[in-house]
């Protein structure tokens, strides 16, 4: 007799299942698990393209040289380094006791690979750029290389700083991004990875073998777990929950939330970002510099960013406290009516309903991308002061195909919001210089261009300063984009992590000295 | 703060029963049970606006109820409090800024060996090495800022020649440092010891008339327990788990004092976060002492706590001008000069000698990343 | 007369060859779908790589650069053929087939269990008064509703209880980040209930009992004097079709809501899997994902089909 499947307890059961287990259980083991909005598809430091990439790389890898909890350039893998007295050659003596993650000793050999495959065309490695300073390098015994430079060098050592791979890992070169490597990626780092989990989290353990300058050998947390949180909304909530231990970047909403919980702890980390709402230059109607203009003064800026959180308002490409960022550039002032003087100049003319020229309404395609925290509350907000103002405004969030495709590559967009973030060197040629390769307005400017040549080629502090001061001066004048602000950026970490200190970029750079209570 | 600490004890104190417990000893308890008292002694020693610009952290205009300049007026209780607070200061802002300096005269060949030293640099390290008590380096800087052609007035100490010399006023020093801009010729330039000058002036106003208040008065025997505790060493985690103990401790503290006080009481501990404004003070004075002691880590770890990090751009009761000098002198100790920077920009505006001392620790930023290639990402 | 069994093997070779090429025309019209779809949203693969170089030799690898008929069809193609490649941009160099086979391994309980709920569920609330409208009325909502309310509602309650100082940390806690039996049960139960499969087998069943209600054999049967076990038993045969039917309504729904709960809940299966592909334009794996799950669902489709033709002898009959 077949049974009444209303009698079946099954689903019910399953229903009630959540509430049953709320009595069970207690916390998760000691390891330190953090967030990051993407997992890393590969670990190989010669396909970084993320920050979520560089981050695991620095648990896996090592450099020559990293930098000491003072940021000064100290050998890491290398033992000493002699700079010839023409500044165009340098012998790097290896440590000769550090061994990979498989057991097989650290030579010369790596060395050179590395380089080799950084500059090998084939490779087309995303860090080629930062081994474009040395012409070649070669093996000096077992446990020194001498490099050669393209031009002569001060403090080598300072550039010296990207990952080492294991030779004998690779069939040769070229390296391949899809080499079987970066499923089990060898290095010799304080950790090692051992699993891409099915939940995309990676899990890493302590490397027995390890080797840390100035013989500390000691990794202090035996297991860390990177766990994707692709919301970054929830990535505070889940440090509260004490679901994971660490967050590699704090939104500033959440500063306080966490402030006021006793069991985190909050660490200031990178602080050299800046949004900025950039245009089109080789777009009509943004070829005119009083249609730009017009743009930037009918904005009420603060009130965009009160939605975002505390930050500082900024009229340049750098944030307040840089000691590029010229104090004696005013910001463009929130006023419609010279606004809209300058559009009447430009040629348009209002009606009840907008802007026209020649029969078509001035309207704007704001794109953003989607992963911008906070995007959809300033885009809305400036939409709604555009309009009201009489100019018509879409709003497009791009996921990262669509936003690398229209952005970066065909140049598709009207006004994209962004922000830029940058270690503590604030170099922000690549965005502004007329062959840079992230000038994403395609600014032209032969007068930044000198300035930025100036900036680059100074060999003393006061004239570089000098020069990218009057480079910010410029720059706001042409007005490829309208400079935003700057957000406070914090770390924030767990009280059962002691001992942390956090690089300002990288971030792990001396996480080996954490420890877990 | 602390100010309101010490005047108000001392106003209260002799009417004040012997404590039956630790709530009683704390001006903070005294302003919840007596508000009305509270106000009168406002009122009595430098006038409520003077407060409140203390209060705010806004030092420099804490004023008296009469006319400053006034023949004969007698400063407030607030002004000399913001003094003391002024004294503290300027000598965490000298110290970050004299270590910048002296780092970037002795980097100056290392990344920029085709260019001389400055002469203002020459100068200027010698000057701050002198004013240090460092016979040898001073001897050193003496010697090639000699062969620079630089002669120093002996007569004088001070080798940069103001068109006046500074009465050390506040409105002098802020039109002196005013003027004092240029691109890097001998006499023109930020002067590097203007925060040295500043704390001997404001220290000597202060002692005039009233001591430093101890920041124990803040919370009683919390507070008391805390200072004597602090430890020894430059150890991270001892001080985590002597703040950790302190906040447990406050924790407990306010909530039984928020059950005592009267609705104006209330009113005032919430409004003037009274609580979190004293912990910040408290903090401070850990860092100040830790720096004092070259306990730089900790001296940047008790500033950081300190901090209101949900408006950490911004002078405000909680964030002191001290706690963002502290963070900014342990911050140039300890290599990190870009972070340092961060700490010092809020109080541009406010303090026109920062903006000397953030020239100066910004050249040195400037000069560490000389032979650095920079990163950039988006978002 | 000894022409029926002819005609009777024809009719039926005849229904099912063309039942057979409905499904084959779904399963490669979804597989055609999910590559136009994906390159027709905007940036390809490359896209997520910054350097030129790298960007340059992809395009050629991957064959980005011709026309997208003619990579539409050889990659159709190589889908049928089961030469599905490695993948682009998920997992670098991965076998697609291998990383397709693992999720559909991890995703085929949470199926088969959700399945059953959405069948159980809907059998046993079926003419329950209130409770049906519950059910089925949850049921209409979407899995994504479900799954981020129970979520959020199940974090916030044990938050609160935490605060209050009523329960330590739960180990399931801050869900959907900790793996469990919770996790896993929220996202059974979010699936099976929201993916309107509770809903269509019990207006199948409710309609089924309408009918066998009225009809002349239970009428017949009651004024014999049947029991009622014994009648129930005689009911219970004439559900089994309109059951099969239910369960095979519900299954395709199911499916579809894999890939929002399992993105949801944090749960490793092919729904995740076809989520971050689609993402990151990983043609090849979005492709392997659908093949497989078009394939499970026309399989599973046919088979209850077969299944509903044996029981019922109309049905073998019409055919």
């Amino acid at each position: 007799m077949a049974r009444s499947p209303r009698h079946l307890p099954l689903p019910w059961l399953l229903a009630l299942a959540p509430l049953g287990a709320l009595v069970l259980g207690t916390a998760a083991a000691a390891q330190l698990r953090y967030a990051e909005d993407q997992a890393p598809a590969i670990v190989n430091p010669l396909f970084t393209t993320s920050m979520a990439e560089t981050r695991v790389g620095e648990l896996v890898f090592q450099s020559l040289y990293a930098d000491d909890h003072t940021l000064a350039s100290v050998p890491q893998l290398a033992e000493s380094g002699e700079l010839s007295t023409d500044r165009m050659h340098m012998t790097v003596r290896l440590r000769d006791s550090v061994n990979w993650q498989d057991g097989s000793p650290f030579t010369a050999k790596d060395v050179v690979f590395t380089v080799h495959a950084m500059k090998d065309p084939a490779t087309a490695s995303t860090e080629a750029g930062r081994a474009q300073f040395i012409s070649d390098c070669r093996e000096v015994g077992d446990h020194a290389v001498q490099f050669d430079f393209v031009r002569p060098e001060l403090r080598p050592e300072d550039k010296l700083t990207f990952k080492i791979l294991p030779a004998a890992a690779f069939a040769g070169l070229p390296v391949k991004r899809t080499d079987a490597f970066h499923l089990a990626p060898i290095g010799t780092g304080p950790w090692s990875l051992v699993k891409y989990n099915d939940d995309n989290s990676v899990s890493f353990s302590a490397n027995p073998g390890y080797k840390g300058p100035d013989g500390k050998d000691d990794v202090g947390i035996a297991q860390i777990t990177m766990k994707e949180v692709a919301d970054k909304n929830y990535q505070a909530k889940l440090l509260l929950y004490e679901s994971i231990d660490a967050l590699v970047r704090v939104l500033p909403r959440d500063l306080a939330m966490l402030q006021s919980n006793r069991k985190v702890e909050l660490y200031p980390y990178q602080t050299n970002s800046w949004w900025y709402a950039g245009f089109n230059l080789a777009r009509a109607p943004f070829t005119d510099p009083r249609v730009r203009q017009a743009l930037a003064e009918m904005l009420d800026v603060p009130n965009m960013l009160a939605p975002v959180g505390t930050g500082d308002l900024i009229t340049g490409p750098y944030v307040p406290s840089s000691p590029f960022y010229n104090h004696d550039t005013p910001p463009w002032p929130h006023d419609p009516a010279a606004a809209g003087a300058l559009l009447t100049a430009a040629g348009y003319q209002k009606d009840a309903d907008g802007w026209y020229k020649a029969g078509r309404k001035l309207a704007i395609t704001v794109s953003a991308h989607r992963a911008l925290e906070s995007a959809q509350e300033v885009t809305i907000n400036l939409q709604s002061q555009l309009q009201a103002q009489g100019i018509d405004v879409t709003i497009d969030f791009l996921d990262e195909p669509a936003w690398r495709q229209q952005v970066w590559t065909d140049r598709n967009y009207d006004v994209v919001l962004s922000q830029w973030t940058f270690d503590r060197n604030e170099d922000i040629r690549e965005q502004f210089y007329s062959t840079g390769s992230r000038n994403l307005m395609g600014l032209k400017d032969p007068d930044v261009d000198k300035l930025l040549d100036a900036a680059r080629d100074a060999n003393d502090p006061i004239a570089r300063k000098t020069a990218l001061r009057a480079a910010h001066q410029k720059i706001h004048d042409d007005l490829p984009m309208v400079f935003l602000w700057t957000l406070d950026s914090y770390a924030a970490l767990s009280t059962k992590v002691r001992g942390v200190t956090v690089h300002p970029f990288a971030f792990f750079t001396w996480a080996p000295e954490w420890q877990m209570q | 703060m602390t100010v309101l600490l010490v005047s108000l004890l001392l106003a209260c104190r002799p009417a004040a029963p012997p404590p039956p417990e630790p709530l009683d000893v704390s001006w903070i308890a005294n302003v919840v049970r007596e508000p009305a008292h509270f106000s009168s002694t406002l009122e009595q020693n430098g006038g409520r606006e003077a407060w409140q610009a203390f209060h705010r952290g806004d030092w420099l205009n804490v004023r008296s109820p009469v006319a400053a300049d006034a023949q004969g007026a007698v400063p407030s209780v607030a002004e000399h409090r913001a003094w003391a607070e002024l004294s503290v200061f300027e000598g965490v802002l000298d110290r970050a800024q004299g270590d910048a300096l002296l780092t970037l005269a002795e980097g100056w060949a290392k990344h920029s060996p085709d260019q001389p030293v400055p002469k203002w640099l020459l100068a200027s390290a010698q000057r701050v090495a002198e004013l240090r008590s460092d016979a040898p380096t001073a001897e050193k800087w003496r010697a090639q800022a000699n062969a620079a052609g630089i002669v120093f007035d002996e007569a004088n100490p001070k080798p940069f020649a103001y068109d006046q010399p500074p009465t050390l006023t506040i409105d002098a020093i802020r039109t002196c440092v005013g003027a004092a801009v240029d691109n890097g010729q001998l006499g023109s330039f930020w002067d590097a010891t203007g925060p040295a000058a500043l704390q001997q002036r404001y220290k000597a106003n202060a002692s005039n008339v009233m001591g430093v208040g101890l920041p124990e008065d803040l919370f009683g025997p919390i507070a008391e327990a805390v200072m004597a505790a602090r430890p020894s060493t430059d150890d991270v985690e001892a001080c985590h788990t002597l703040v950790s103990g302190m906040d447990t401790r406050l924790d407990a503290w306010s909530a039984k004092l928020a059950q005592g006080a009267t609705t104006d009481g209330a009113a005032l501990l919430h409004d003037l976060q009274l609580v979190q404004v004293g912990r910040s003070r408290t903090l401070a004075g850990l860092a100040v002492d830790a720096l004092g002691r070259h306990h730089d880590a900790c001296a940047l770890y008790y500033a950081e706590q300190a901090l209101d990090h949900a408006d950490a751009r911004a002078i405000s009761p909680v964030n002191s001008p001290t706690v963002f000098a502290v963070i900014a002198a342990a911050n140039v100790e300890s290599g990190h000069v870009r972070e340092a920077l961060d700490a010092l920009a809020p109080l541009r505006g406010a303090f026109p000698e920062a903006a000397g001392v953030i020239e100066t620790i910004g050249d040195l930023a400037v000069q560490q990343g000389l032979d650095r290639t920079g990163l950039s990402r988006e978002n | 007369m000894t022409d029926a069994p002819g005609i009777r093997a024809r009719a039926f070779a005849q229904t099912w060859l063309g039942r057979l090429s409905g499904w084959l025309l779904a399963w490669v019209g979804a597989i055609v779908l999910v590559q136009i779809l994906v390159a027709l949203a905007p940036g390809d693969a490359i896209d997520t790589l910054p350097d030129p170089g790298l960007r340059a030799q992809l395009t050629a690898e991957w064959g980005l650069g011709g026309p997208l008929a003619t990579r539409v069809i050889a990659g159709t193609w190589h889908a049928l053929i089961g030469a599905w490649g490695s993948s682009w941009t998920v997992r670098p160099g991965d076998s697609v087939g291998g990383l397709v086979a693992t999720a559909m391994g991890a995703s085929a309980p949470m199926l088969v269990a959700a399945w059953a709920v959405a069948v159980g569920l809907g059998a046993a609330v079926r003419g329950r008064g209130w409770g049906e409208k519950v059910v089925v009325g949850l049921s209409t909502l979407p899995v994504v509703l479900l799954a981020l309310g129970a979520i959020e509602g199940i974090n916030a309650a044990v938050w609160a209880g935490m605060s209050a100082g009523w329960w330590g940390r739960p180990a399931f806690f801050a869900l959907p980040m900790e793996g469990g039996v919770v996790r896993d049960a929220l996202a059974l139960v979010a699936l099976g209930v929201g993916s309107a499969g509770v809903a269509a087998v019990a207006a199948r069943l409710a309609e089924a009992d309408a009918r066998i209600d009225a009809s002349g054999f239970v009428l017949a049967a009651r004024a014999r004097g049947m029991t009622v076990s014994a009648l129930r038993s005689l009911k219970w045969r004439h559900r089994v079709v309109p059951l099969i039917e239910g369960a095979q309504a519900a299954f395709p729904p199911i499916v579809g809501g894999l890939v929002v709960v399992e993105r949801l809940c944090a749960l490793p299966g092919a729904g995740d899997l076809l989520w971050r592909a689609v993402e990151a334009r990983d043609i090849p794996v979005a492709t392997g994902v659908v093949v497989a799950l078009t394939g499970t669902t026309v399989v599973v489709g046919a088979a209850l089909d077969l299944l509903r033709r044996a029981w019922d002898p109309r049905l073998r009959a019409e055919a």
